[in-house]
């Protein structure tokens, strides 16, 4: 009996002995955790590679589009069509309805601060890991890239914003105040200097890249949103520096052809783009700039004309957006417009694609020619020989391009020195001659000269909404030249519900409600 | 089509005892369930829903490991009248889950099912999906028991429990309690009140902890996606980062509980009642915390923040009322309870978001939004709602902000904003009950049982598409009674196509909120055995045939489908929430059971 008392008091013993803290370790089988990450250098590529996630993401200019709701429906060249499809959040832009709880706003706030926490991650991690040198310091540069551009949004559109520059562990960043625009934009400025090459502390970004990494930042795009981000602050000197540094990387042209830059099979061959978001259409990684501008059908006396166009018009042009191309031979009208005739395709029952050519003046047709001239710049058609599923595209949309920085340069020389000079004139017309139609007639597009001060900037800013038209650069471009206002918000002349507080956006509501900060408070007028 | 589930399930348990020497007893307790389940699925391409899309099938295998060990030594002993039990004991307890599933779709219509994985193209066709979840919990445990002659009984005991779900800094809680009780109809002066059968005071005192989350709550997993394109001409590469806010300080919720109650038995049994009293009072709540996006997320995915109180009263009685060879046995059960939110942590008074709305002093779940008072009519005066129209809601202007951003309550600004935000209803109910009878006549018998909730509110989002008019969802009949020029009388805003903020600035509003009280008739069954006398010329023991009705009728002003609802089961802060929820059936059931 004693040895029986003996085994039991061992089983009790042994039991009791486990070690309370390996029984109770906790590790999750189905996934890695953060401390387990940013030991490799693989891990810390896939780190940076988060945040192309993020500006491929839907609320950006991904499947929902909401940057072109903000920077485009909010101004006089784009408007919802008529017979649109499904697009009542785009309504609430067009017309000045949204207000602090909607999601469009939230959701580019949100996506902006899930970057720039990502940012600080790999920003605070990846220089502990043992690693190539030189990838080391181009990730950390990426991710400075991604943190200014994602500031930079965030200060254009709201003013002050909460600013932080560490990852978030419980609740450190929950309750930020606002920082000033000066302090926002000096972060922007200190981060894309790194990669631009101008620290001694790193030569700056690649040039350029191969293989896998087409789509990733380069030198040239930290010098060219450095250009965007002085232009912005009037910093009129500084502005027109960082143009001609990309100017001197020599690496950038424009395209003979304006459509050629927004051609995705152009995307990686392009001289012109600087920084594109990447896509692809069978991956569910998508721009629906092309399906979203494409009418959703057109009737001729009540027959719909095909299948081939069906698209979800949400966005068309204004009469009034369409009628500032009011110079002879420009291309880039006939390029961005389904104007005066586009072409209509259909697969007949073999599988061969046939076209037909339908004249917009058509008295039977619907949507009427007289309602809004629809947009063709990014395009669809025919994409991998037609058999792309519509609405899965693989275009790249452009966020910083060659034409932009000449037109930078033109307008930042012409502010700094009080009228434009030699400079300002030959950056401008390098934009205007490539315009042409016919590019040996210099009747077409002609070249400026002999402008004074006012006429010259007048022209700057009517170049950049041809050039960079439907790029989500009208909006910004009113807002920073206090050009925004009733006439300027209204779409041909149908004015909506405009105010003094629509040049900013509204705070999201939620943000307001759970930010504990006193001093954190809803833009003026919201 | 096939679909066939296998479940099997192993549920052993183990013991050995030993009494080491006398009222001394050492116990091992070993339990363990496993359960192992498979289902196999396959849809043949003629199945409506597959055609054009080919067949489909699937393995879906789950195995569920659950183990106990329970190691406890009791000592009892008993000298004249008293009576004393001791008990130290330790328990482990491991469970393991996995699951993995395997998926064809698109298979030709000869495809046999045991080999779709090699008839299903490994690219678009076949999807395997594995899961895993475990968790472990470790206890120490101490208690003692007193009792003197079945007059006074005492409990005190003590637990410490380690959890593997919590974070690694607080996974151990210590949690004591005690309870006495006095059973007065034990008392000698007690003896000549005949008519009382039991009388008995209780009072007790607790704490308990909670760890009811999922695993790996206070782990911050890497999400990895490879949807990334930097080369899209051929490929997508992997992206990776965290996918929830850090949090390695997650613990235990606590509750203490105080309850002091009575049970009373009276007429030799016929009459007896049971009356509660509790107030329990939480700490360190499990909560999803909502958090600014200035953190980068949305939310912390599991964390500890305030506490709730709540008080509660419950009261049953039951009785045979008649006892001769008509039966009615009757019980009535009637219960409150009160809860209020009591901290939100050190300076936090409120966590909103449009969904869900937390306020110190105020109950948990209660709705916020904006006061409607009718409809702008033609004519009416409109700068507080600059882009309201004839038959849109016209909204309170209640509350204002001061420089500071906050709210100056009862100070109206002459604009309808976040600030004008109020509770506008508490979907916790005043009271509920219950009552039961049942009637026995020979062979006959009758059970009826009634259910009622009185008091709540239900913020009825179904309104929201049922009357929007928006033409993409079909609407209910009192759509037909909205804001027209011609029919002002109404509180059913104008027919829209497009958004505007005539809704309220995108806030709840009380338009929505309904009360929510109902009385239930839940259940009726009618039986009928067969007599004893019957059964034995047959050979069976036991012959039942019955008929039940449940659900059959709701007394209710609610103009949804079912006041019982709650869409966001899962979310414990937003709760009577009506946005498609399913009604409870209305089921008759007609059944024969028979034992042999």
């Amino acid at each position: 009996m004693k040895t029986t008392i003996k085994y039991i008091l061992i089983v009790f013993l042994s039991i009791s002995s486990l070690s309370c803290n390996d029984f109770l370790d906790e590790s999750d089988p189905t996934s890695i955790t953060l401390d387990d990450f940013f030991q490799t250098q693989e891990q810390a590529v896939e780190a940076i590679n988060g945040l192309y996630e993020i500006i491929q993401d839907r609320p950006f200019y991904g499947q929902s589009m909401n940057m072109l709701k903000i920077d485009e429906l909010r101004g006089d060249d784009i408007r919802v069509p008529v017979d649109p499809w499904n697009a009542n959040s785009e309504l609430t832009y067009e017309q000045f309805t949204f207000n602090a709880t909607d999601g469009t706003i939230r959701s580019v706030w949100e996506l902006m601060y899930r970057g720039i926490n990502r940012a600080n991650l790999a920003l605070e991690n990846i220089p502990d890991i043992a690693m190539d040198e030189a990838l080391k310091n181009r990730l950390l540069a990426e991710a400075r890239f991604m943190r200014a551009y994602f500031y930079f949004t965030l200060v254009r559109l709201w003013d002050d914003v909460p600013l932080t520059t560490t990852a978030s562990e419980g609740l450190n960043n929950a309750n930020l105040n606002n920082e000033s625009v000066g302090t926002i934009y000096e972060q922007i400025e200190n981060d894309l200097d790194f990669g631009a090459g101008r620290t001694n502390a790193y030569e700056g970004l690649n040039l350029s890249y191969e293989g896998d990494d087409l789509s990733r930042v380069t030198r040239g795009a930290a010098l060219g949103l450095l250009a965007r981000a002085y232009l912005y602050q009037q910093k009129w000197d500084l502005a027109a520096e960082a143009a001609r540094d990309v100017i001197a990387l020599g690496r950038y042209a424009l395209e003979d052809n304006y459509g050629d830059v927004f051609d995705y099979q152009n995307k990686y061959t392009n001289s012109e783009v600087i920084l594109h978001i990447d896509y692809h259409g069978d991956k569910s990684v998508i721009n629906r700039a092309a399906i979203y501008t494409e009418p959703r059908g057109f009737f001729v006396n009540e027959v719909r004309l095909n299948s081939g166009r069906s698209g979800r018009a949400r966005y068309a042009a204004t009469w009034n957006g369409f009628n500032a191309f009011d110079e002879p031979g420009d291309s880039r009208r006939d390029y961005i417009f389904l104007y005066p005739t586009f072409t209509s395709w259909v697969r007949d029952v073999d599988g061969n694609v046939q076209t037909e050519e339908i004249d917009v003046s058509d008295p039977g047709l619907f949507p009427p020619a007289g309602s809004t001239p629809f947009i063709q710049k990014y395009r669809v058609e025919n994409q991998d020989g037609d058999n792309a599923p519509r609405g899965n595209a693989n275009n790249a949309w452009p966020l910083i391009r060659y034409a932009e920085i000449l037109l930078i340069l033109a307008e930042a020389t012409n502010e700094a020195n009080s009228g434009p000079t030699g400079e300002s004139f030959d950056a401008i017309n390098q934009v205007r001659r490539r315009a042409r139609t016919d590019k040996g007639d210099v009747a077409q597009v002609p070249d400026l000269s002999g402008l004074d001060f006012n006429s010259f900037r007048e022209a700057v800013y009517k170049e950049r909404r041809l050039e960079l038209f439907f790029e989500g650069h009208r909006v910004p471009d009113l807002i920073r030249t206090g050009r925004y206002n009733r006439e300027t918000a209204s779409k041909d002349g149908e004015a909506f519900f405009w105010e003094e507080k629509f040049r900013l956006l509204p705070i999201p509501q939620v943000e307001l409600d759970l930010n504990q900060n006193e001093n954190f408070r809803q833009n003026d007028g919201w | 089509m096939e679909n066939e589930v296998n479940s099997n399930r192993i549920l052993g348990n183990l013991y050995a005892q030993y009494e080491l020497i006398e009222g001394l007893k050492f116990k091992v307790n070993l339990g363990a369930d496993f359960i192992d389940s498979k289902q196999v699925l396959y849809l043949p391409e003629t199945r409506g829903i597959r055609l054009d899309r080919g067949g489909a099938a699937q393995i879906f295998h789950n195995t569920n490991r659950n183990l106990l060990i329970e190691n406890t030594l009791d000592y009892t002993r008993a000298i004249e009248g008293h009576r004393f039990t001791f008990l130290v004991g330790q328990t482990a307890q491991s469970y393991e889950s996995e699951t993995s599933i395997l998926r064809g779709e698109g298979l030709a219509p000869e495809t046999r099912y045991w080999d779709f994985a090699r008839n299903t193209q490994p690219d678009i066709g076949l999807i395997a999906r594995t899961d895993f979840n475990d968790w472990t919990l470790l206890s120490y445990l101490g208690r003692v028991n007193y009792s003197f002659r079945d007059r006074y009984l005492l409990t005190a005991s003590v637990r410490w429990d380690g959890s593997s779900r919590l974070g690694e800094n607080n996974r151990w809680g210590t949690f004591p309690a005690a309870s006495a009780a006095w059973v007065i109809s034990e008392e000698s002066f007690f003896s000549n009140v005949s008519q009382v059968e039991n009388l008995k005071l209780r009072v007790g005192y607790g704490i308990t902890g909670n760890t009811d989350i999922g695993s790996y709550r206070s782990l911050v997993n890497i999400r990895t996606d490879n949807q990334i394109v930097l080369n899209g001409v051929n490929n997508v590469i992997i992206g990776a980062w965290p996918s929830s806010l850090p949090n390695p300080d997650l613990q235990w919720e606590r509750t203490a509980q105080f309850n002091v109650g009575m049970d009373i038995s009276l007429f030799k049994g016929r009459l007896s009642a049971t009356v509660d009293y509790y107030r329990k009072n939480t700490e360190e709540l499990l909560w999803q915390r909502l958090v600014p996006f200035t953190t980068g997320y949305s939310r912390i995915e599991t964390t500890n923040i305030g506490s709730v109180e709540n008080n509660g009263f419950e009261l049953g009685i039951s009785g045979d009322i008649l006892n001769s060879e008509f039966k009615w046995q009757s019980s009535v059960n009637f219960s409150l309870n009160r809860n209020k939110l009591t901290s939100l942590g050190p300076d936090i008074t409120e966590n909103v978001s449009n969904d869900e709305y937390l306020q110190v002093g105020q109950p948990v779940g209660v709705f916020y939004g904006l006061l409607t008072d009718g409809l702008f009519q033609v004519g009416d005066d409109n700068t507080i709602q600059p882009n309201a129209q004839p038959g849109d809601q016209r909204f309170l202007d209640i509350n204002s902000f001061d420089d500071q951003g906050n709210v100056l309550v009862g100070v109206p600004d002459g604009e309808i904003n976040a600030a004008d935000r109020t509770i506008i209803g508490d979907p916790n109910p005043d009271f509920n009950f219950g009552f039961n009878n049942t009637f026995r006549y020979k062979s006959f018998d009758l059970s009826i049982f009634i259910q009622g909730v009185i008091g709540n509110d239900i913020y009825n989002e179904n309104l929201n598409s049922l009357l929007s008019l928006d033409g993409r969802v079909n609407n209910l009949a009192d759509a037909n009674n909205r804001w027209t020029p011609t029919n002002t009388n109404t509180d059913i805003p104008r027919a829209v196509f497009t958004p505007s903020d005539n809704t309220g600035g995108g806030f709840r509003n009380d338009f929505f909120v309904e009360d929510g009280s109902f009385v239930r008739l839940n259940n009726v069954t009618l039986g009928y055995n067969l007599p004893a006398t019957v059964l034995s010329k047959i050979g069976l023991s036991n012959l039942r045939v019955y008929f039940s009705g449940q659900n059959l009728l709701v007394v209710t002003d609610y103009s949804g489908y079912d006041p019982e609802v709650n869409v966001f089961e899962q979310n414990n802060l937003r709760i009577g929430i009506d946005n498609g929820a399913y009604p409870r059936a209305r089921t008759y059931l007609l059944g024969l059971n028979i034992g042999f």
